[in-house]
């Protein structure tokens, strides 16, 4: 909280990191670090030039798929973002966070026209290099029984085949990192990812439709208007694939079956001003319902918060994230950082008869790059069980 | 070698009474020092220069991707490998560089280094370059830099970064925008920032990079950082990156260290530079004969006084000591001079050195001296050295004088000519010896150049006995002319072969360097115009705007070719492909050129017939080879190239070898149909036109038609592209000017050893001269006038000069004949024609004969001068 100032601007900081790294700045994240670098004035020059982007308004949106799993440039940010858990063929627990980010570090101009939109061209020779978007992978993989989390990130421009996106179906990169669809839907999703000595590919294959998040797709993120972002998600996938220490063939490759979770979103700007930072659950319960809660923690205000749950024919069940409670059990302090993150939950939503006991598998998952910020899977226990994902910014 | 007070003062004092042939021995060696300090600081300086600019430009890659020939790597090669390699075990920091060359219109004289890059994936690499991804600080760097961003770059905004230097060189700020043009295709620039990088870089994004160089789709290279040099070398082991991405690289291309392409660009320059070195060292050959001379004299001077010196108990080793000491003082202070002259004089050569390079081998910009510790070591190791050398003999003889015998200096004269013998016996054996190793050198220069010095050195020793023969065979013909004063002129010559054999021997050293040199450069001259008119058949060429070397680089654009060739007045045009291919690896040149009729004349072939040759080019994917490609990689016809292509390896048997002394790199020739084809590279780097005769048929055309045919291609391309369109007459001036340049620092050189040798006559007459004062004093008494006296040495030195010119003559045309069929051929296997005029060695008399008298004047004028009561009273 105390920190919270400059977080605030979280995703918008996200780009200015990104673009301080590239430079052998500071290592992102400190406060301190950012106001001593020449990020700084970036960051701020980016948390007013929204100008020239669409933004997300609550009005009423035509969805359209497979297009919709394409980028959509007109906005600021967007991200494909999957999480899950998964057991290998010992028994052992793992985590796995596969995001691509994409950031337009300038308005679309009027003539061009998104090079990065069509995959086919992008990987031709002779494929434009002109571009202003940035896409940005994250990759992280917990094992368990290891006790080892592995982190890493990449930096691509959206130009001469290095990342993007199509606009067919789900397919995006950056560099090394994909996310490819089947050709019509999203009833597979294969998932491709080296993480430092490691290389994971997944096949996920969807056990619920593609729900719409918020009202509609429509998301808010603070009370004011355009703070917003369209954000649809598909909650529960089944896992299949494998882990294989890179550079070895595979026949070597550890096999791992688990579920999957993808969150789609974009917007132009999500934070309020007075916004310090998020606490984001994904949750999948063995009883087959999924539950989406986040709050986004206010500087002297209660926490705007939303949450939705996705029950096991696919559709949404009543839930009003007012009703729920969040307790912090314990606190965890980054040996690497040193900030201090809660690492242990009680959720509870009587209504329901939830009463969620949330704890991390492993403490330390702590994703440091240009950002800096938690993410990792946790057990659920208490009235129901089950595994999730928990992500913490702005700690 | 701590001498007693009393030598000490003795020596000292001789010095003092001797100050002209103390300071002309003083200034033989500074000159000699000068000269090789300067050509080394200029070959160090070029080489560092261009190392450096390598390096920055390197970065911390360790390795690079290599396209397989002048088209380059399509650029989605990048892609495949930054997508698909790590899952195949490499996830190494790699990034594209599109490279070329673009010139500043404000200054066209500049080529500036174009670096396109992918900042983001620049990051591991050049910290100059990712500068890009910083954004200007709107607080210092003023609002016009902060304007310009990393989304300016990644968009293809045609904003780059320039290194200060060249910036401030510009006169330019953050903000401004600049002209450019690549290979005569004009863009329009703007600075964002300035940066700490090499000289003359322009640094861009890759996607406008591509747009200024006209390489869409294509990479010159991609650059890696392996881990622990990828494996055991390029090749790496199994289990290395390297590798990994031998499998993941398309047909062609090839993974090399970034150090392997800088080292074969600094290569070939070796035997330039080491050509260059070797004159350098013949300036200090002659400085040291000179030394030899100075300290010989000084030894002579002083038989008596060493002679008492000996009888009041001063040891031999005294003596020896005391005379090496002068010595080292000399050569202390000549080289200390030297090596400030050295840098001086470096100054100037270094930009014609760096001229010759950018002319014939590389870009290389040199914008400061490389004062290299070695270089300074090295002129003064040669400075002290080639003094102690040259005075050890003068020493032993000084230590030789016992107290009892007084010399007389006809005994020293009976001395030399006991010892006449063995110093001819000794000179002939080294003569052959120099032979032989010439003979035997094999493919090495420095043995080449070691039994040339054995030459020069053996023919000096041959000065005495040949000055004897020569003077006796002339005394006649002096006597009749010159009467008494001729003939004693003449027996004064020879009496006195202690001193003027020496000073002979130095000024025939450098005449006949003049004119070996002079004679290999006559030679090549000729041998380039002959070849020039038969390899010139056609009366228009035209190329872009570039550098000579670096022709592939650049092309004539595809729409300028077409309407070029469709003007009006052109009869028949032929187009010539410049590129650089890998074969076994190693980038080497290969012009692809459209055979036609008059390919019988262009082709000067020197194995086979083009009769039997151009239809089998044209047929087949065969090959000629240049004669310098042919000597430096060992190839002749019936072997075969193992060359890479974008679709994988090919081979093309040689079938022929041709005269070519356009590269001393080598050249390939194919057709350009066929190169076409196996390379799927179809730019033009030149065309040559023949015009349409207007008049009489069979008639070649007028200049006047060519002009107009000129006129309009220039309007037809000028809005387009801007080319370089020159006649023939044009293009020839030029290849021979270039030409001029490339020998300019040779006669700079060659001018310098002439000066040393003068110096090394005039301290050696004035001396002589001097010395005999004493004997004059007795030639006046006896009723010589003074005017007779300055006869008669003016006589004795023009006999001594043309003794000298005499026997020049012989060295020089052998040494001629050395650096014609040995050094050349084996630095660079080119086959010269001897051409050899006799005004060449008439010139070379005569600068013997007039530096003679030159340096005969100021002893004359002294003696003229000088009363004989007062020559009596001279002396020891």
């Amino acid at each position: 909280m105390k920190r919270g100032v400059h977080i605030s601007l979280w995703f918008i900081v996200l780009a200015a990191g990104v673009v301080l790294a590239a430079c052998g700045g500071a290592a992102p994240g400190s406060q301190a670090e950012r106001e001593s670098g020449g990020g700084m004035s970036l960051s701020d020059a980016l948390s007013t030039d929204i100008e020239g982007y669409a933004r997300a308004f609550d009005v009423a949106r035509a969805w359209q798929f497979p297009a919709d799993h394409g980028p959509h440039p007109d906005y600021k940010l967007e991200w494909w973002y999957v999480t899950g858990n998964l057991v290998d063929a010992a028994g052992g627990d793992w985590g796995y966070q596969v995001t691509i980010f994409r950031n337009a570090i300038a308005p679309p101009s009027g003539e061009e026209a998104a090079p990065d939109s069509a995959s086919a061209a992008a990987s031709e020779p002779g494929a434009a290099w002109a571009s202003r978007q940035l896409y940005i992978a994250h990759v992280a993989l917990t094992d368990v029984a290891g006790g080892r989390y592995r982190s890493e990130e990449r930096v691509l421009r959206g130009g001469g085949g290095l990342a993007g996106a199509a606009t067919d179906r789900m397919h995006v990169w950056a560099g090394p990192v994909s996310m490819t669809s089947n050709e019509t839907g999203l009833d597979t999703l294969r998932i491709q990812a080296p993480v430092q000595d490691l290389f994971l590919d997944l096949t996920l294959t969807a056990q619920k439709p593609i729900v719409l998040q918020g009202e509609e797709g429509f998301s808010p993120k603070s009370d004011e208007p355009g703070n917003a972002s369209w954000y649809y998600a598909l909650t529960r996938f089944s896992a299949a694939g494998t882990v294989r220490q890179i550079g070895t063939g595979a026949a070597e490759a550890v096999a791992m079956s688990g579920t999957g979770w993808l969150d789609r979103e974009w917007s132009t700007s999500l934070l309020g001003r007075t916004q310090t930072g998020w606490d984001w659950f994904s949750l999948q319960l063995d009883d087959g319902r999924d539950l989406m809660y986040f709050q986004l923690r206010e500087r002297e205000d209660v926490p705007f918060v939303d949450a939705s749950l996705v029950l096991v024919d696919g559709t949404r069940g009543l839930l009003d994230a007012r009703e729920v409670a969040l307790e912090v059990l314990s606190e965890w302090t980054s040996p690497h950082s040193g900030a201090t993150y809660p690492a242990a939950w009680r959720l509870r939503h009587a209504g329901l008869g939830l009463d969620l006991m949330i704890e991390p598998l492993l403490a330390d998952q702590e994703f440091q790059a240009s950002v800096r910020y938690w993410e990792g899977a946790v057990r659920v226990s208490g009235s129901h069980t089950g595994r999730g994902y928990v992500e913490l910014t702005g700690y | 070698m701590a001498l007693s007070p009393l030598l000490f003062r003795s020596s000292l004092r001789h010095l003092a009474s001797h100050p002209w042939q103390f300071v002309l021995s003083v200034v033989g060696v500074a000159v000699g020092v000068a000269v090789v300090v300067a050509i080394d600081l200029a070959n160090v300086s070029a080489e560092n220069s261009f190392r450096e600019s390598s390096e920055i430009v390197a970065g911390r890659a360790t390795h690079r991707i290599q396209g397989p020939s002048a088209v380059g790597l399509p650029d989605s090669v990048i892609a495949h490998l930054v997508r698909r390699g790590p899952a195949q075990g490499l996830d190494v920091p790699m990034t594209p560089i599109v490279e070329g060359w673009v010139r500043p219109r404000r200054a066209p004289e500049v080529t500036l280094q174009v670096l396109g890059v992918d900042p983001l994936l620049e990051q591991a690499f050049r910290p100059y370059a990712s500068e890009i991804a910083r954004e200007g600080n709107s607080g210092d760097a003023g609002q016009k830099a902060a304007a310009y961003g990393l989304a300016d770059f990644l968009g293809g905004e045609p904003v780059v970064l320039l290194s200060s230097e060249t910036a401030t060189r510009l006169e330019l700020a953050p903000g401004d925008t600049f002209r450019v043009a690549a290979g005569g295709v004009e863009e329009v620039l703007t600075l964002a920032r300035a940066v700490d990088a090499g000289d003359n870089l322009v640094i861009m994004d890759i996607s406008r990079a591509q747009q200024v160089l006209g390489m869409q789709g294509r990479l010159s290279r991609i650059d890696l950082i392996l881990p622990d040099g990828g494996g055991a070398g390029a090749g790496g082991g199994p289990d290395g990156a390297a590798a990994h991405l031998a499998q993941m690289l398309p047909p062609g291309a090839v993974l090399e260290r970034s150090s392997a392409r800088t080292e074969t660009l600094a290569q070939m320059t070796r035997a330039f530079s080491l050509n260059l070195t070797a004159l350098s060292l013949l300036a200090l050959i002659v400085g040291m004969f000179l030394t030899y001379n100075t300290m010989s004299f000084s030894v002579v001077q002083r038989y008596a006084l060493i002679g008492r010196l000996r009888a009041v108990g001063v040891r031999r080793r005294e003596v020896l000591s005391m005379i090496l000491s002068e010595a080292l003082v000399v050569g202390l202070i000549g080289t200390t001079l030297g090596l400030v002259f050295g840098v001086v004089l470096g100054e100037g050569l270094v930009t014609l050195v760096s001229q010759t390079i950018n002319d014939l081998y590389y870009s290389v910009s040199v914008s400061k001296l490389t004062i290299h510790p070695l270089t300074l070591a090295k002129g003064i190791g040669l400075g002290l050295g080639a003094t102690l050398v040259a005075a050890w003999v003068p020493a032993r003889a000084a230590a030789g004088v016992t107290a009892t015998s007084l010399l007389k200096r006809s005994s020293v004269e009976d001395r030399l000519r006991g010892r006449l013998p063995f110093l001819t016996a000794l000179g002939c054996l080294l003569l052959v010896a120099g032979g032989v190793l010439l003979w035997a050198s094999g493919r090495g220069i420095v043995v080449a150049y070691a039994g040339i010095f054995m030459l020069i050195m053996g023919w000096a020793l041959l000065a005495p006995a040949l000055t004897t023969a020569i003077v006796v065979g002339l005394r006649p013909a002096m006597s009749a002319a010159g009467g008494v004063v001729g003939r004693m002129a003449a027996g004064s010559v020879r009496a006195h072969l202690s001193r003027t054999a020496v000073a002979i021997a130095a000024l025939s050293i450098a005449v006949s360097s003049v004119l070996g040199v002079g004679i290999m450069v006559g030679s090549f001259r000729t041998t380039v115009v002959t070849w020039l008119q038969g390899a010139l058949q056609a009366d228009i060429y035209v190329q872009p705007v570039g550098n000579g070397f670096r022709t592939g680089q650049s092309a004539i654009r595809a729409d300028v070719l077409a309407a070029l060739v469709q003007a009006p007045g052109v009869e028949a045009a032929f187009v010539i492909r410049h590129a650089e291919v890998l074969w076994e690896g190693t980038p080497v040149h290969l012009a692809a050129v459209e055979f036609g009729p008059h390919s019988a004349t262009t082709l000067a072939l020197k194995t086979g017939s083009a009769e039997v040759l151009v239809p089998r080019l044209q047929s087949e994917d065969v090959a000629l080879v240049s004669e310098p490609f042919a000597y430096r990689h060992g190839t002749a016809p019936g072997d075969t190239l193992r060359l890479a292509t974008p679709s994988g390896h090919v081979l093309i048997p040689i079938v022929g070898i041709y005269h070519d002394y356009a590269s001393d790199q080598g050249t390939i020739m194919m057709d350009r149909t066929r190169y076409a084809r196996l390379f799927g590279d179809t730019a033009a780097s030149g065309l040559a036109v023949f015009v349409a005769p207007t008049g009489a048929s069979g008639q070649a055309a007028a200049s006047a038609d060519i002009d107009a045919v000129m006129a309009l291609m220039q309007s037809r391309a000028g809005p387009l592209q801007n080319l370089v369109i020159r006649s023939n007459r044009e293009l020839r001036t030029y290849s021979m000017e270039v030409f001029d340049r490339t020998f300019t620092v040779t006669k700079v050189l060659q001018l310098l050893a002439v000066i040393v040798a003068f110096i090394g006559i005039l301290s050696a007459l004035m001396a002589l001269q001097l010395e005999r004062a004493r004997e004059y004093g007795v030639l006046r008494a006896s009723g010589m006038t003074g005017r007779q006296l300055g006869r008669f040495v003016s006589w004795e030195c023009g006999l001594m000069g043309l003794v000298s010119g005499l026997l020049a003559l012989p060295l020089g045309g052998a040494l001629a004949m050395a650096l014609i069929f040995v050094i050349n051929r084996r630095s660079f296997g080119w086959t010269l024609q001897v051409d050899v005029s006799s005004g060449i060695f008439l010139e070379g008399l005569v600068v013997a004969v007039v530096a003679s008298l030159l340096a005969g004047i100021l002893p004359a004028r002294a003696l003229r001068r000088q009363r004989a009561v007062d020559a009596l009273r001279e002396g020891v």
